[in-house]
């Protein structure tokens, strides 16, 4: 029985095959992208950062007093530029979902949970708004996660790996497949929403 | 403004510089009225022209610092430079309006090397 090890470092290219995307899957219908007159209140969120999946808790105040608010998640929708056979680079065109509808009480205060999506990862806006206008804002970052599965297997086993959390910025959109300290592949998720999975073959020796 | 880098911890300062005309000539406190550095959130803040560093200047600029309080709205972090001729006539300047281009605020505080 062979054990297998691969390793995911930053930088440069190659292909890889990528499923098409749940991209933006758990989040609700798109929301204006509202500006701010000034910001109300004060807010904050806990944890700042963290993986698809975990538990975000909102806390505000100083808010207007019973008012209704949408929390809305900001991101970006991906794409390639490329057309007449000419390519042209990425395109992101910033957007804006609902995570929740949330209300504040008699004294202005708001507290609501919701769950980090699966999306690109690193910094994201939390806002919140009624309408075109921002109220307030806090900064959430998707952490980068990575699967294999099976974790062991014969040279030959195929390999499922899944990359979570990838970004869309520069630095943060495009990563190295590294097998046993080779390079082996490029992974990136344009127009997947920060996810990837591909597979690749186990080879090499066996371990002890 | 003027930053080399986008990513910013609160309680950090920042300069803003127009500087020249259309032909290159510096435009100094006798050739603007004023130039104002407004916050997307609507803060203000006059900037002065002045000799950098103090001290012994190299350089002369428009400026004006803030530090970001520490309650201040963490992500994304949008102002505008707003620049007025003698006669009155504003000019702006903004950001490209793109992501890539606007600072971006991170829990933290920073402190400054002595």
């Amino acid at each position: 029985m062979g054990r297998l090890s691969a390793t995911l470092r930053g930088a440069l290219f190659v292909a890889v095959l990528l499923t098409p995307a749940a991209a933006n899957a758990q989040l609700g219908r798109e929301a204006p992208l509202a500006t701010p007159r000034g910001f109300v209140g004060r807010m904050a969120l806990s944890p700042e950062h963290g993986l698809p999946g975990a538990p975000v808790e909102v806390t505000a105040e100083r808010l207007p007093a019973d008012s209704e608010f949408q929390l809305v998640w900001r991101t970006v929708k991906g794409g390639w530029r490329v057309g007449q056979g000419e390519y042209h680079g990425r395109d992101y065109t910033p957007a804006a979902f609902e995570i929740a509808a949330v209300s504040s009480d008699a004294a202005g205060r708001l507290s609501a949970t919701f769950t980090a999506p699966e999306d690109y990862g690193f910094q994201h806006d939390v806002v919140l708004q009624q309408g075109e206008r921002l109220f307030n804002q806090a900064g959430f970052a998707v952490d980068m996660s990575v699967t294999l599965s099976p974790e062991s297997g014969p040279p030959g086993t195929p390999i499922t790996v899944e990359v979570k959390g990838m970004g869309w910025r520069p630095l943060e959109n495009s990563w190295t497949l590294l097998y046993d300290n080779n390079f082996t592949g490029w992974i990136s998720a344009v127009t997947t929403a920060g996810t990837a999975r591909f597979t690749i073959p186990a080879s090499g020796r066996a371990c002890t | 403004m003027r930053s080399s880098q986008s990513v910013h911890e609160k309680g950090k300062g920042r300069l803003a510089h127009p500087r020249q005309d259309a032909t290159g000539k510096q435009l100094d406190n006798t050739g603007l009225k004023s130039v104002v550095v407004e916050l997307s959130d609507g803060q203000k803040f006059p900037a002065h022209f002045g000799g950098h560093p103090p001290s012994a200047p190299t350089d002369y600029l428009w400026s004006t610092s803030w530090s970001i309080p520490a309650d201040y709205p963490t992500g994304t972090f949008n102002y505008k430079v707003i620049a007025t001729a003698l006669d009155g006539t504003p000019q702006s300047w903004e950001p490209v309006n793109n992501k890539l281009s606007l600072l971006t605020v991170i829990p933290g505080t920073f402190e400054p090397a002595k």
